[in-house]
């Protein structure tokens, strides 16, 4: 109940930064009205204005806005926004330039006056922002790198929108607009204070040490840290933090789920990472003793967090990294929850905590069912990719009072999705993360 | 899809709409059309 008044609320406050300053211009006092396309392109400027500075929200990782959502989901509604709010900017001038051709001439930069020549420049940089983003993989542009990149073009962005906004004058000479606007600002300032300083500070502050770095399957690394010098963290099963050894101030932090128990004794934290290029080429070079700095715990993919009568899991690969972690918990809680796990790997030989799994059959009231690309010869299992009648074969009589939890790259769940609505699961009792934030 | 991701795409569609039809209506409000 609490976290459902948390996303209300949450929305009401997105709803009031959104509209606002367009809600009062309408109901308040104001000078008079000019042509229909010009007041339509004035309305569509101000709200890209508080969408491009509320863009700096959803992956600010504010602990109170995590909880109430996905993280997953933050990052897709940043993405789809931002790339909307872009098209409205966009749209702001060429409405001004249709209504009034003679206008065009503010888009000569040696000629134009200094709040055009801003706001053609923050529309430029919008557009460096947008293909730097969508085309990053294409571009072969590194990650840490594009981070930058991504920052500084959205500071110049917003910066040279606001002047432009202030510098025009028409409805920002109304003391209550500026007003809004200067609290937007502010809050828009003290978030990215947050990300940018007071974050990092606190990450140094909570460092952790290696203790242990285990070879998996896979490719695989499983990497446990313990806190130093501090209390360390309590995370639910199946959330995820953000992990660096290097200075939080150079912003090169990776995701990646817990793998270990939330039952854990001695506050240890543990991670199984896969080389994926990167960083994560670097961690089997990790040694016990070195220092890593954390940030979290995050994210809703939790079995805690929902009400669970029995579980069904459906992982891809290193997807079964949380999985893992809602096992191992449940082991340690002593469960008898009854659980079926479907576990996607291209290989026999590539299958992490394979022996683990294993054990914890024996251990706890789980139907395993692997599922493999390429089987080996001779092999009675499932193979090719998780679908509707692998499901059907393997779930257990009453799945539609079950918990689903799903975890892997895009694709899979887009997939694993299509097989459990042929199965008539409820889509409220299926919870995903997907891969691929960023 | 799940409800989680049902929501947020319910919620950029609510946005988009919300964003197109205040423009229109100040921009008629403004230039006397109502």
């Amino acid at each position: 109940m609490k976290k459902k008044i948390q996303t209300y609320l949450w929305l009401a406050f997105y709803f009031l930064m959104v509209f606002l300053p367009l809600v009062l211009l309408m109901i308040l006092p104001k000078p008079d009205g000019r042509e229909f396309l010009r007041e339509v392109s004035v309305a569509l400027g101000f709200l890209a204005m508080a969408l491009l500075g509320l863009q700096t929200i959803p992956t600010s990782r504010l602990k109170f806005f995590t909880k109430a959502f996905p993280m997953d989901t933050l990052y897709t509604f940043h993405h789809g926004l931002s790339i909307f709010t872009f098209l409205i900017a966009l749209a702001h001038p060429i409405l001004l330039f249709i209504n009034n051709p003679e206008t065009l001439r503010l888009l000569n930069l040696f000629t134009a006056p200094w709040r055009a020549r801003a706001a053609v420049l923050s529309i430029v940089a919008m557009i460096i922002l947008i293909v730097t983003s969508v085309w990053r993989e294409v571009m072969k542009l590194k990650y840490d790198v594009w981070r930058w990149i991504h920052d500084g073009l959205s500071f110049l962005a917003i910066g040279l929108a606001l002047y432009h906004m202030f510098k025009v004058n028409h409805y920002m000479s109304l003391t209550y607009q500026r007003v809004i606007w200067l609290i937007l600002t502010g809050i828009w300032v003290l978030i990215i204070l947050y990300i940018r300083v007071a974050r990092p500070i606190i990450m140094i502050k909570k460092p952790y040490t290696v203790v242990e770095l285990k070879e998996e399957r896979g490719q695989s690394w499983s990497l446990y840290l313990k806190p130093d010098g501090h209390e360390g963290m309590v995370f639910e099963a199946g959330q995820f933090a953000w992990i660096t050894n290097e200075s939080p101030f150079i912003f090169r932090e990776n995701p990646f789920s817990f793998s270990n128990s939330a039952e854990s004794e001695g506050n240890v934290i543990g991670f199984t990472i896969k080389e994926l290029g990167d960083f994560t080429n670097t961690v089997k070079n990790f040694k016990p003793g070195d220092t890593v700095y954390v940030d979290g715990p995050y994210g809703t993919f939790s079995m805690d967090e929902h009400r669970c009568k029995d579980m069904v899991f459906i992982a891809g690969g290193i997807g079964s990294a949380p999985v893992m972690s809602m096992l191992r918990t449940l082991a340690d809680r002593e469960s008898k929850q009854q659980l079926t796990f479907f576990y996607g790997n291209p290989t026999w030989e590539s299958v992490i905590y394979r022996e683990e799994l294993e054990e914890l059959e024996n251990k706890l009231n789980l139907n395993l069912v692997h599922v493999l690309e390429k089987p080996p010869e001779g092999w009675e299992g499932e193979s090719g990719f998780v679908t509707a009648d692998i499901l059907r074969r393997h779930l257990p009589e009453d799945y539609k009072e079950s918990t689903f939890f799903m975890c892997g790259p895009l694709p899979m769940i887009d997939a694993v999705e299509g097989a459990l609505k042929e199965n008539d699961v409820p889509p409220t009792q299926v919870f995903s993360e997907q891969y691929e934030m960023a | 899809m799940d409800i989680q991701h049902i929501a947020q795409r319910f919620f950029i569609i609510v946005t988009v709409l919300l964003c197109i039809g205040l423009a229109l209506l100040f921009g008629a409000i403004q230039a006397g059309l109502i």
